[in-house]
Formats: C-alpha cells, sequence, structure tokens
C-alpha cells in the first residue's frame, strides 16, 4: 500500500494543470463569478473541457467517459480545485446522466447524452416540492396518462437554476394506489413546453439560483419516461448516492484553506486577526479533520474504481464535508474582521479598498454555503441513513 | 443583589416593546427618528443636567433587543449612546451644549470616527493626528467603518500628542468641505463610511476634551454600547428561536410535525441554551456598570465574545432547521442572521474579544 504518484499520474498532472493555466483565464473566471454572465460563461468553459474529453469524465468510456483510475480522478479534481476552476454544473453531466446511461432506452441516449455532454442543453433537477422535501417520496405532482402523452399537474420548489434550464427530470406521480416509492415516475420534461411557468426565489446570499416551477396541465411525451412506469423512485435514488459523492467538496476545501493562508498575510494583515495564533488553532483543527476526510474519500473513491457502488459512505462523505465547508466559510469570513460585510464599496477609493476585493466572494459562499446542509438530502438526513444502514440502529 | 426592574422600567419596557412590534421593517427613518424623539427615548439616556430623563443601561438595552427583535435598524446606539454620551462625559462648552440639545431634540445626529484600519483598532493604536495651531487644530489621517453616513456631524478621535493621555476627540462637521468620504453598504442594509483627512482645519472650539480624559471617557461609552449591541444581538437571539419552534411545529413530514423529531428537539434546546447564556452574561455587564465594577472592560470582552459566538450559532441552527425556507429571503431568517453577523464583527468580532481577555484577565498569570 502507497499513495505516491507513479510517472504516469505525474505526467497526467502535468497535463491537467497545463490545461487549466491555458483555459481557464481570469477574465473567464471573472465572467462565471458575475450572475449576469454566469450562465453563458459556464457554457463556454464547459464546452472546454468537453473539446479536451473531459467533461463526462465519469461517463462508461462508450458515452465518451474517460478511463480514469480513482488516482486520476483525485488529481483531476485537485487540480480543477486549486485553479479555483469549477467543475460541470451537476445537473445535466453526473446527476440525470448516470440514470439516462443505466435505465434510459437507446433512442433516449442517443437522444440526449450527446447534448449533455457537449453542454449544448442545460438541465434541471425538479424532485423537491412544497409539501415534499426531506419527505420526498410524499410528492404530489400528477402524471395521468392521456393516450401518448402525460399530462402533469403541481408545483417545484427549489429548482436550482431552472431559470436557465432547457430540460427538467422530474419525478412525478403515476399512481394512486400503493406504497408511495412504487407510484413515482421519471420524467424528461421540455422546458419550454406549454404550462410550464418559473418564478424566483431569492436566497440569503441576495442571488437568484433557486426556483418554483409550476406545470399546469403540461403534455410530456411517454417516450420521454425513463425506464418502467412507477419504478422512478429507484432510479433516483441510485442517482442521490452519486450526488452526494460528489458533495464531499474536499477540493473546494483545500482552495478555502488557501485562501485563509493568503488572507493572514502580506496587505490584509491590517484585519487585525489575521496571523494571530487563535486563528491558527482554528485553521489547524478544520485542517487536521480535512487531511482525514481526504482520504475518507479517497478510500470510498478506491472502492468505487473495483465496481463497487456507492452506498452509506456518500452519506458519510456529504456529512463530513459539508461541515468542513460550512466551518472554512466561516472562518474565511471571520479572517476579514467583518470587512467581507462590505456589499458596496463606493467610489471614490479611500483604503481599505485593498481589503474588499474577494468581499464579495467570501460573503456569498458564507450565506449560500449554509444551504450545503439541507440540499442532496439534509445532513439530519444522512445521519438517519447512516444509524439506519451503518449502525443497523 | 436585586435583578428585579422597577416599576418605571416596567412600563417602559411594555412601551418600548409594542411600539417595536407594531413597527414596520421598512418604516421611513426619518419618521421613525421623529418618534423617538417625541416618545422622549432620544433624551433617556441622559442626565438631567443636559435635559435628560437619567435613564441607566438597563434602559438603553430595553431598546435596543427590541430593535433586535423586529429586525429593525436605527442609527439609536450609534448617535445617542455613543457620540451622544461621549459629548456628554466632555467639560461643557457652547459646541457640546448646541450639539447635546440637537440631538436630544431629534434634530440631528451624531456619529463617533474611532477605527482606522479595522475594527480590531484599539485606543492604544490609533494613528489619525490633530495639530494644534493658531487659529485651531488642524486633523490628518484617515478612519474607516464609521456609522451612519445621515450623521450631521462627526466627531473624531484623534492624538494631538504622544503620552498615553494624549487622544482627543473633535468634533468636525459632516459637510466640512475639505472632507472626503467613501460610504459603503453592509450587508445588513445599514451603511458606513470611510473618512480621509487632508489637513482639515477645525476651530480652537472643536476640541471636546480641552484639559484631556478623553480616552477614559470614550472607554466607558463604548463598553455601555458594546452591552447594548450585545442586548440587540439578544433580541434577533430570541426571535429566531421563536421562529423556528413555530416554524418546526407547523412543518409536516413524513406526516408529523418535523418538531417531534428528538434530533430536532435536541438542536432547539442548544439554541435556547445559547439564548439564556447570552442573557444572563449581559444581566452580569449590565450590574457591572451600575456598581462600578473595575473589571468592566474584562466583563465586555468576554460578553461581546460569547454573544458573537452564540448567537451565529443559534441563527445558523434557524437555518438548517427551516430547511430550503431558512435560505430563501421569503423568511425573515436571513435578515437576522446578516446582522447578527455585523454585530459580531463591529467593536471587534468573538476573536478580537476573545483575545482581548486573555490579555486582561491572563497576561498578569504569565
Ligand atoms: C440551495 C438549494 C438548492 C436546491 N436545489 C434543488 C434542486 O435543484 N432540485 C430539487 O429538487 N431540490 C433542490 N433543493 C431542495 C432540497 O433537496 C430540500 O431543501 C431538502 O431535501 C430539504 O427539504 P425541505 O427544504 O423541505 O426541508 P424539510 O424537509 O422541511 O426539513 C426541515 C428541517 O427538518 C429536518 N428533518 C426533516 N426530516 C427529518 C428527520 N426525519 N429527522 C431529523 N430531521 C429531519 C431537516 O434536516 C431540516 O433541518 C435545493 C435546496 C437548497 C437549499
Amino acid at each position: 500500500m502507497h499513495a505516491k504518484f507513479s510517472p504516469e499520474e505525474l505526467a497526467f498532472q502535468a497535463e491537467v494543470r497545463n490545461f487549466l493555466s491555458t483555459h481557464f483565464t481570469p477574465e473567464l473566471a471573472a465572467r462565471i463569478h458575475e450572475p449576469s454572465t454566469f450562465k453563458e460563461a459556464t457554457i463556454e468553459w464547459q464546452k472546454l473541457l468537453d473539446n479536451q474529453g473531459w467533461a463526462a469524465n465519469g461517463w462508461p468510456v462508450e458515452h465518451g467517459g474517460c478511463p480514469w483510475t480513482a488516482t486520476q480522478k483525485y488529481i483531476y479534481s485537485s487540480e480543477l480545485a486549486a485553479a479555483g476552476a469549477p467543475d460541470v454544473m451537476p445537473m445535466g453531466i453526473k446527476m440525470v446522466a448516470p440514470v439516462l446511461y443505466s435505465y434510459g432506452s437507446d433512442e433516449q441516449k442517443a437522444r440526449f447524452l450527446p447534448i449533455t455532454k457537449r453542454s449544448d442543453i442545460w438541465w434541471c433537477q425538479g424532485y423537491s416540492e412544497p409539501g415534499a422535501g426531506s419527505d420526498l417520496a410524499a410528492l404530489k405532482t400528477r402524471a395521468v396518462l392521456d393516450g401518448d402523452h402525460y399530462v402533469v399537474s403541481g408545483s417545484k420548489i427549489w429548482t436550482t437554476y431552472a431559470q436557465y434550464a432547457d430540460w427538467m427530470f422530474c419525478l412525478v406521480k403515476t399512481a394512486t394506489e400503493g406504497r408511495a416509492q412504487q407510484s413515482i415516475s421519471f420524467l424528461l420534461i421540455d422546458m419550454k413546453s406549454a404550462g410550464i411557468s418559473v418564478s424566483p426565489i431569492i436566497s440569503i446570499d441576495g442571488d437568484h439560483h433557486l426556483n418554483e416551477v409550476h406545470l399546469d396541465n403540461v403534455r410530456v411525451p411517454v417516450e420521454n419516461r425513463i425506464g418502467d412506469e412507477n419504478k422512478g423512485w429507484e432510479y433516483a435514488k441510485a442517482l442521490l448516492n452519486y450526488e452526494r459523492t460528489a458533495l464531499s467538496g474536499v477540493a473546494y476545501c483545500k482552495r478555502m484553506v488557501r485562501d485563509i493562508e493568503q488572507l493572514m498575510q502580506g496587505s490584509h494583515s491590517g484585519f487585525g486577526l489575521s496571523s494571530s495564533d487563535d486563528i491558527k488553532a482554528r485553521l489547524a483543527d478544520i485542517e487536521i479533520d480535512l487531511m482525514a476526510l481526504e482520504y475518507l474519500e479517497l478510500s470510498v473513491l478506491n472502492k468505487l474504481d473495483k465496481g463497487k457502488a456507492p452506498g452509506m459512505e456518500s452519506s458519510l462523505l456529504k456529512l463530513v464535508g459539508t461541515e468542513l465547508q460550512q466551518a472554512l466559510q466561516k472562518l474565511r469570513w471571520d479572517v476579514t474582521g467583518g470587512f467581507a460585510g462590505v456589499t458596496e464599496p463606493g467610489t471614490t477609493g479611500i483604503a481599505p479598498s485593498e481589503y474588499l476585493t474577494q468581499s464579495h466572494q467570501i460573503r456569498r459562499e458564507y450565506m449560500f454555503g449554509r444551504a450545503a446542509t439541507i440540499y442532496g438530502g439534509s445532513n439530519e438526513v444522512q445521519k438517519n441513513i447512516i444509524a439506519k444502514v451503518g449502525l443497523g440502529l | 443583589m436585586d435583578f428585579t426592574l422597577n416599576q418605571d422600567q416596567e412600563m417602559l419596557k411594555t412601551s418600548v416593546d409594542r411600539y417595536f412590534a407594531d413597527c414596520p421593517e421598512d418604516k421611513n427613518p426619518a419618521e421613525m427618528w421623529a418618534e423617538f424623539a417625541e416618545l422622549g427615548w432620544l433624551a433617556m439616556p441622559f442626565s438631567e443636567d443636559v435635559g435628560g430623563y437619567g435613564s441607566s443601561i438597563i434602559e438603553s438595552c430595553m431598546l435596543t433587543e427590541a430593535m433586535g427583535r423586529n429586525n429593525i435598524n436605527s442609527p439609536f446606539l450609534s448617535s445617542t449612546l455613543l457620540a451622544g454620551k461621549l459629548l456628554e462625559s466632555a467639560p461643557a462648552s457652547d459646541i457640546r451644549e448646541s450639539l447635546l440639545s440637537a440631538l436630544l431634540a431629534g434634530e440631528q445626529q451624531c456619529s463617533v470616527a474611532l477605527f482606522e484600519n479595522s475594527y480590531a483598532d484599539t485606543l492604544e493604536n490609533l494613528n489619525c493626528k490633530a495639530e494644534k495651531t493658531s487659529e485651531g487644530w488642524t486633523l490628518s489621517g484617515r478612519k474607516v467603518l464609521v456609522d451612519n453616513p445621515a450623521a450631521n456631524s462627526i466627531i473624531v478621535i484623534a492624538q494631538t500628542g504622544t503620552n498615553a493621555d494624549s487622544l482627543n476627540a473633535f468634533v468636525v462637521s459632516a459637510d466640512h468641505t475639505d472632507l472626503q468620504k467613501q460610504i459603503l453598504a453592509l450587508m445588513d442594509e445599514t451603511q458606513v463610511q470611510n473618512l480621509a483627512f487632508n489637513e482639515v482645519k477645525l476651530p480652537a472650539s472643536a476640541c471636546l476634551f480641552p484639559e484631556g480624559g478623553a480616552a477614559n471617557a470614550l472607554q466607558m461609552v463604548m463598553n455601555e454600547s458594546i452591552i447594548a449591541l450585545a442586548a440587540e444581538a439578544q433580541g434577533a437571539m430570541d426571535a429566531l428561536l421563536k421562529t423556528t419552534v413555530e416554524y418546526t411545529r407547523g412543518r409536516k413530514q413524513f406526516g408529523v410535525a418535523i418538531g417531534s423529531f428528538q434530533a430536532l428537539q435536541h438542536r432547539m434546546v442548544d439554541m435556547f441554551t445559547h439564548a439564556e447564556m447570552t442573557r444572563a452574561m449581559i444581566l452580569r455587564a449590565q450590574c457591572a456598570v451600575l456598581d462600578k465594577d473595575a473589571n468592566l472592560p474584562m466583563i465586555v470582552a468576554a460578553l461581546k465574545a460569547l454573544v458573537g459566538k452564540k448567537s451565529r450559532q443559534l441563527a445558523e441552527e434557524a437555518v438548517q432547521l427551516h430547511g430550503g425556507m431558512g435560505v430563501s429571503e421569503e423568511m425573515p431568517i436571513g435578515r437576522y442572521l446578516r446582522r447578527i453577523m455585523m454585530i459580531d464583527a463591529s467593536f471587534g468580532n468573538a476573536d478580537i474579544q476573545r483575545r482581548r481577555y486573555c490579555q486582561l484577565r491572563y497576561d498578569s498569570v504569565a
């Protein structure tokens, strides 16, 4: 057993680094961060990744994935995070695609996988409803068969980036009797269909990420159903585990550690907090946990590499990872001594404007970061899963 | 020992609580300020000599706590409790009497310009300079994070020399032509400003403490202001706990109210414990003021550290237990959280306060 990179792996690392330094420009980074250019810049970035063959790296090779080992996946995500480059938006490539290639028909695969991989379409996830959050099986959106169409009515909520989406993958009720879990189907819905309206929900970071999606007698062709009728729950559940493994965010945590180190040095030392011993102690506490989490994640990846499906471990990774993310977001805010609370820095340029460069990102990520323990199955729900599956309670 | 409120205080509490509970969050600030004056609140904390009612830190905290509970921003703390009380502690002068009477009547607002780099600054490391000239004073340097850009005058804290008591306070009109300003908007919907003084000329009368003593006076009014600020956080904590308990009672998942899950009940009990601990610590600090406890600075550092830490934990838990609703602006949770974060930051956050506590408490031990 060892954790050293082989010469091939080191060459791969250099390749990724080189790609990022030439393609992930500061200009592109700035446009991705800016809400008004977020969508187009994100698509542009994902297309660059796809040209390189990396956008859908987790997919089976026959659909355009990469034959990477767990180590390569680890190198890839570490390098992205080190460069501050975002991974692809999860909804399409990481969330609906595994359902498509695992349970979709050949026609569905041919129709949706290539355009998803190329980021020609933007997906959103229509699961949660006002009355069905943690208790997802309580969802009420109805799909009634009418000839070769389903007629879908109901409301979805918290739908991330539905305002940009071309398609929504959606859980709907297709039976009124029996167990809730056996009355749900998985539909792909064209967001341009008549009867769909999207209304914004502003979140506590002041931005518009979230939406309510109302469906009023929306006609969806039966051919847009994945797999069998009333089996949607099974498909969705398999996908949730993929989603959670993606949520541990070790690489993102490492980037924040670096941000904090930078804030502790140089021109920022005027905060009066920066390099003090108590801040170092707080950072060390978090970083020590992060060191363990990194190997926890690596060992799960290693297992997946050997063809095993993620199970309860994905809950564990999500739990620890999101808690550490929040601890770092909080510390990174704290080392600014409140300067990151400045939303508009004025124009006349009296010092300390130099402190304000990163303030927006630090503030927004702290505020919106509170959601990381809520979405993807809340951390309380993850604990319930671990208690049941992991501890047999 | 007696922790009960007297009858006047009880009556005041009832009317303050009612006023703020009925006050819309977007109420016009000028209108609200005029009502404060009419209700006598702007005169309340001042001695009868200057036309006030001689109330104490207890009454001041009643106001800020109610503001915190109802998410109301107001310059009451920065203008009345900090600037006004600093003016009051200065020796008699024309500028003091005229400003105080305008403040008490609600005709003007005033703000103290103290910090130069960050909220971590202490009175010992201020660099803004006031030089005595034949005509008066010349002010040079910069100030940051000065509360309430709407204030009509600013009391600038500056060094006049190099010894321990050379700190002084200078009144500068906010529309002084040589003043450079940069207004910053903060996440809690308040504003602060950065100021630059490039040899700004002031008359001799601008100096508030010609015989010295500004540092002690300032330290005292800062201590009381921090206690009032802690009370504001307390109000916000109480409101967040109440909303969270109500929400989890009403919100059903898995066929039952989520408040029936013990995992969540215990979390809300932790929130309750946080709020009771901070309430007790505020009481301790209030008593230290009223009893003229020599350890007040240490107690205030302890209070600010505790409130910063506990209020943020409580607010973060309130978000979590509301699920998606907690991160949506449709609920007031985010607004309380943002205010609590700025309260923690101002006058130095929990880390800075803990460090200050360590110095005051253990430096003689080591
Ligand atoms: C930023 C963000 C983005 C999202 N994006 C999407 C999206 O794109 N598509 C989508 O479909 N959904 C999305 N969601 C919805 C998300 O999946 C739900 O918010 C989540 O499942 C929780 O549901 P809820 O909000 O209804 O909270 P509730 O289920 O009402 O939970 C409230 C609180 O109760 C706790 N709780 C609930 N049940 C239990 C239990 N049995 N034991 C202990 N505690 C419990 C929860 O942990 C939480 O703290 C998003 C949410 C957020 C915040």
